[in-house]
């Protein structure tokens, strides 16, 4: 038996595991095999970077491969992003208190160093953007406004296809934060309004970690935010102009987006029942721990707008105590904290502790969700 | 009971006060309940590894579970070498 076969991962919002198969062997077969360099010297149609482009392309059902920026992760293509538009001091940001510290971040630093000006909806009492707020922000002309799709804490899925009409018709250009629900959730930019979304490949793509992405819509350019080399066009002294290597700079790594590649393979044959299964397992979780006494699930009640991600609290218990005894006593891998969103937590009243978060992935077994009930279950009747 | 290591923890928050331990064998009963000196001493022994919380008297937090040569400990910000080379004296 492997160390691994002995715990129960429920932690794959923040990273999924196991990945999907074949994964492993692609990333071990490019390292063990000289570097190729796409872009470079051997490029070809078939290189990890040219297919990871055009199957993502094909699932974010937009018909330009070279419109998407493989990125080293989602921190990395929401930064090209934001710090990409050159929103000029005053220039206003309409975001959400659901976001991540990846998109609450740069936002912060902009509004800092360049003054642009934020203002962020807040959420009504089962974390579900306030409508009327956003609305309301919209009127005075924002420039951008950005909302992640899937909430990393509750599991929501947000309804960004109004939210971003709304917008465009404002004249705001918007970016949506995939990180938690490509993979899971169909995610067309074009049918939902997103100008830009910027995605993860380590979590629902089930592709190693360090790989991501950033998907530009036609019409923009963005401006470039680092620089250097491209492998082509070296007589040039400034960076290439041309999508996507505008925005790509270095090598990149290839061995990982390998990988993906195959995640990416493996999803278009079996992602549609992996992820029934997965949104199955995670309102069962939902449903179960939502009946033990004491606990309070955070979030809106069960419906079809969830992910399998499921957060909770417990008096008697800090979140850090529950994810300690859940880990070193069952062998159950979660997240305890603030999961880099610390502003859903405070508006769902459970700042500064945070909360408790497990997350299934198509992999897990109904066993092992079943299994973390019965300890959430002994948790709350120890307290 | 020897400490083989002392690693900072990140979290969620500063961290600059969580330190996890490593010993060279594991948490015994006997070793839990000596941690009584340093304060209240909380046992839960329905887990299957029992989980043990000791709350010290300046505001220390020592955590870990009963066969795991590990805990954590969480060192208030006033006085915290102090009292953190006291939990640490235990074990010399």
């Amino acid at each position: 038996m492997t160390q691994h076969e002995e715990v129960i991962y429920l932690n794959n919002a923040a990273s999924s595991w196991p990945k999907a198969p074949g994964v492993a062997e692609a990333v071990r077969a490019t390292m063990e095999n000289p570097p190729a360099h796409p872009g470079r010297t051997v490029a070809t149609e078939t290189d990890a970077l040219t297919r990871c482009r055009q199957m993502l392309a094909a699932m974010l059902d937009v018909p330009h491969p070279e419109r998407i920026v493989l990125t080293m992760h989602a921190t990395q293509a929401l930064n090209l992003a934001l710090f990409g538009l050159g929103l000029e001091r005053e220039a206003l940001v309409v975001t959400t208190a659901t976001e991540h510290n990846s998109v609450l971040r740069p936002l912060h630093h902009l509004q800092a160093e360049s003054g642009i000006r934020l203002a962020v909806i807040g959420l009504d009492g089962a974390g579900r953007v306030d409508g009327d707020a956003f609305g309301a922000a919209l009127q005075d002309q924002p420039a951008l406004v950005a909302v992640n799709h899937v909430s990393n804490v509750t599991g929501q899925i947000n309804d960004v296809a109004p939210l971003f009409a709304q917008a465009k018709g404002q004249g705001a250009l918007t970016l949506l934060d995939a990180s938690q629900s490509l993979g899971h959730i169909p995610v067309r930019p074009r049918e939902l309004q997103a100008d830009l979304v910027a995605f993860t490949g380590h979590k629902g793509l089930c592709g190693p970690q360090g790989t991501g992405g950033l998907y530009v819509a036609e019409h923009l350019e963005l401006r470039q935010v680092y620089v250097g080399g491209t492998g082509v066009r070296s007589d040039l002294l400034l960076h290439p102009p041309d999508m996507p290597m505008r925005l790509e700079a270095g090598t990149p790594n290839v061995p990982a987006f390998a990988g993906l590649a195959t995640a990416l393979e493996w999803l278009k044959a079996h992602g549609g029942e992996h992820v029934a299964y997965e949104i199955e397992l995670g309102a069962f979780l939902r449903s179960e721990l939502g009946q033990i006494k004491g606990v309070r699930v955070l979030g809106a009640a069960n419906d079809d707008k969830h992910l399998g991600i499921v957060s909770f609290v417990m008096p008697g218990w800090t979140p850090e105590d529950v994810g300690h005894i859940l880990s070193d006593s069952y062998g159950i891998l979660c997240r305890s904290g603030l999961h880099c969103a610390p502003l859903i937590h405070e508006a769902l009243g459970c700042g500064p502790e945070g909360s408790v978060r497990l997350s299934v992935s198509g992999f897990t077994t109904p066993a092992e969700a079943q299994a973390a009930v019965t300890a959430v279950k002994a948790i709350a009747g120890a307290a | 009971m020897k400490i083989v290591s002392i690693k900072k923890v990140e979290d969620c928050f500063d961290g600059s006060t969580i330190f996890g331990y490593e010993f060279d064998q594991a948490w015994s009963h006997e070793a839990i309940m000596q941690l009584e000196t340093l304060g209240t001493v909380e046992y839960f022994a329905q887990f299957p590894k029992p989980f043990f919380r000791a709350i010290g008297r300046e505001g220390l937090i020592v955590k870990g579970v009963e066969g795991e040569p590990t805990c954590r400990a969480i060192y208030p910000r006033r006085n915290k070498e102090a009292t953190k080379a006291e939990f640490e004296r235990i074990f010399e």
